[in-house]
């Protein structure tokens, strides 16, 4: 195998690579990209044909109604505040410990990641809520701002999700097994997101006020306050536990959690007025993710002609590495892609390119999409683009945004710590799902 | 000329709205089909089919109203810092891009569904659904994205730009 086989792909990822450049928007550059490519490698009236139709093709799917479900649902349960019932809950719980207002932040935000799919909501939510309170009480704006930024990122891991649906569609890997092999490393997450903040405030107490002289709440309180998460636990119930069971197909599911979500918010103050926002939102988010999921459609067709993918695949499997080795040679450049791209558009943007590799190798497509997933949480809350951070810091004008990254450090290496378990014992993300 | 962009672009958002009710119709479409299902054993006849149709509205109705909002991403980090010309020069090019990509992409996809009426194309449920409206609404979407494109490049060249742009983080945002 030459480097003259490679020349068609990369001239069109070089094509890709320059129009992006040209700040042409993304889902337009990959289309542009991918056109070229199919005109150049196949007769004019097969690409006609294709760009008549493909753009249909990659839209109408029943299972694709399940992306504008689930964001609706996020959007509702937003707006009803049900992340609210949750950290009070972590409070009463957890709210003794070392840092225990943070603890019951990340409490807080992977109990609303099972009902939300999207980490900016869960970030945005849980700032409104559980920043002041911290602040007021004296936790430095680096803790603070730095654990809801991280929690933040539970949403998108914990299922639903967002990021992997999108993965699922440009993958053709199961929905229901990526939604059953997240959930224990999300949780896991969470843990040892608690384990850090106590061990972090034990080394340095003045990052949170000490809990000497306050009175512990009553186990009646405790459980008063379980109790009135109840709307979050019907939801999860609905959704995921449907999911989970085997009961529903996730588009049914999400239906059903948009549904009750709305008669959530149907049952508070501004009804009107939180729904049609939630409709727009929804409409406009789901408007520009299928763009480009109809523009990396036609990059990974135009590049699929020139066979890169497959060649590049046989390369990588002829160079004798071990699995482990490839899959992070292929993980550590989203560390750096993240830091110009938002983690949607990086996974639609590589997927065509590293997929066949992944499968070539015989490692488990859902386990990836995890790790991938994964290097999307690290880049939401890392600069320059960490787009948690912005939105944490958006809520909190007295905490510079020097400090919310300097909060979000300790979370990073947690996260390439969980990165490197989930690697290491595969187990704790595939004991429920054959791949 | 101004006015008439922001009636245009008026237009454009209130179907970009309108297109977001979708949603709420597929949520009740597809609950009453599980419950009818599950609990009076009726299941909701082309249940798939139209919340498939209402999907192909949600997206290309609201793509000139997303265009409008600035939700379709860009790179800047290459040209931002460059001269002004030339970030000018850049952003003309990058509407005329996605002009020509979006009329390209309008006219072969008015052409299928021409033809698709024609032929009478039909899904293969147990009712024949016809799937001709979802393409033409598709062609629609993809001609109003690219009247947007207009409206973008003529507000380029009258130098009345938007205000709105991509750092505008909401809840609606990508992840």
């Amino acid at each position: 195998m030459s480097l003259h086989d490679f020349l068609p792909g990369l001239s069109i990822m070089g094509l890709l690579l320059v129009l992006l450049v040209l700040r042409i928007p993304i889902a337009f550059a990959l289309a542009g990209a991918g056109v070229v490519g199919l005109a150049q490698a196949r007769p004019w009236p097969a690409v006609e044909y294709l760009l008549s139709t493909f753009a249909y093709g990659a839209t109408a799917n029943f299972a694709y109604v399940v992306l504008p479900l689930f964001l609706f649902m996020g959007h509702m349960a937003f707006s009803a505040g049900l992340s609210k019932s949750a950290f009070e809950a972590g409070q009463m719980w957890l709210g003794r410990i070392p840092g225990g207002l943070a603890a019951a932040t990340v409490f807080g935000c992977a109990a609303f990641s099972t009902i939300c799919g999207s980490s900016v909501a869960t970030a945005s939510t849980m700032s409104r809520v559980a920043l002041p309170e911290m602040l007021r009480q004296g936790y430095m704006g680096r803790l603070a701002a730095g654990c809801i930024a991280a929690g933040g990122t539970l949403g998108v891991l914990i299922p639903p999700s967002g990021v992997l649906v999108v993965y699922a569609i440009m993958t053709d890997v199961s929905l229901v097994k990526l939604f059953v092999a997240a959930f224990v490393p999300g949780v896991m997450t969470a843990l040892i997101y608690i384990a850090g903040i106590y061990l972090w405030v034990k080394l340095k107490p003045e990052l949170a006020p000490s809990q000497e002289g306050k009175i512990p709440p009553t186990w009646g309180e405790r459980f008063r306050a379980l109790a009135n998460t109840w709307e979050l636990l019907i939801l999860f119930v609905a959704v995921m536990g449907t999911i989970y069971l085997g009961v529903a197909t996730p588009t049914e599911a999400a239906a059903m959690g948009a549904f009750f979500s709305l008669i959530a918010v149907l049952r508070r103050p501004n009804r009107l007025e939180n729904v049609l926002i939630g409709l727009r939102e929804t409409a406009t988010a789901t408007c520009s993710i299928f763009a480009l999921v109809i523009g990396a459609g036609l990059f990974s067709l135009g590049l699929a002609t020139t066979q890169f993918p497959t060649k590049l695949a046989e390369l990588v499997t002829g160079l004798d590495w071990s699995q482990t080795s490839t899959i992070l040679v292929i993980l550590i450049p989203y560390l750096i892609l993240g830091c110009f791209v938002d983690g949607l558009s990086m996974i639609l943007i590589t997927m065509p390119i590293v997929f066949p590799i992944v499968t070539k190798i015989g490692f488990s497509g859902v386990l990836f999409g995890l790790l991938v997933t994964k290097m999307v949480e690290i880049g939401a809350i890392t600069p320059p683009v960490g787009l948690n951070a912005f939105v944490v810091k958006s809520m909190a004008p007295t905490v510079p945004l020097s400090e919310v990254f300097k909060g979000c450090l300790p979370f990073v290496l947690m996260e390439l710590l969980i990165v490197a378990l989930m690697i290491a014992f595969p187990q704790i993300s595939l004991f429920l799902v054959s791949d | 000329m101004l006015p008439l962009i922001e009636a245009v672009e008026w237009l454009l958002s209130r179907l970009g709205v309108l297109s977001g009710f979708a949603t709420l119709l597929v949520t009740l479409i597809v609950v009453t089909d599980v419950a009818g299902r599950s609990i009076f054993n009726a299941p909701l006849h082309s249940a798939t089919e139209v919340s498939e149709l209402l999907l192909v509205a949600l997206v290309f109705l609201g793509l000139a109203g997303a265009q409008q909002k600035r939700q379709n991403y860009a790179i800047d980090v290459a040209t931002r810092h460059l001269p002004m010309p030339l970030q000018n020069i850049l952003e003309a090019f990058g509407y005329l891009f996605c002009l020509v990509l979006t009329v390209g992409l309008a006219w072969f996809s008015t052409k299928q569904a021409l033809s698709s009426y024609d032929r009478g194309e039909a899904g293969f449920g147990i009712i024949a659904f016809p799937i001709w409206p979802a393409r033409f609404i598709l062609a629609l979407g993809l001609w109003l994205l690219s009247v947007q494109f207009v409206c973008d490049i003529l507000r380029f060249l009258t130098g009345n730009q938007r205000a709105t742009g991509p750092d505008d983080a909401t809840i609606g945002s990508h992840e």
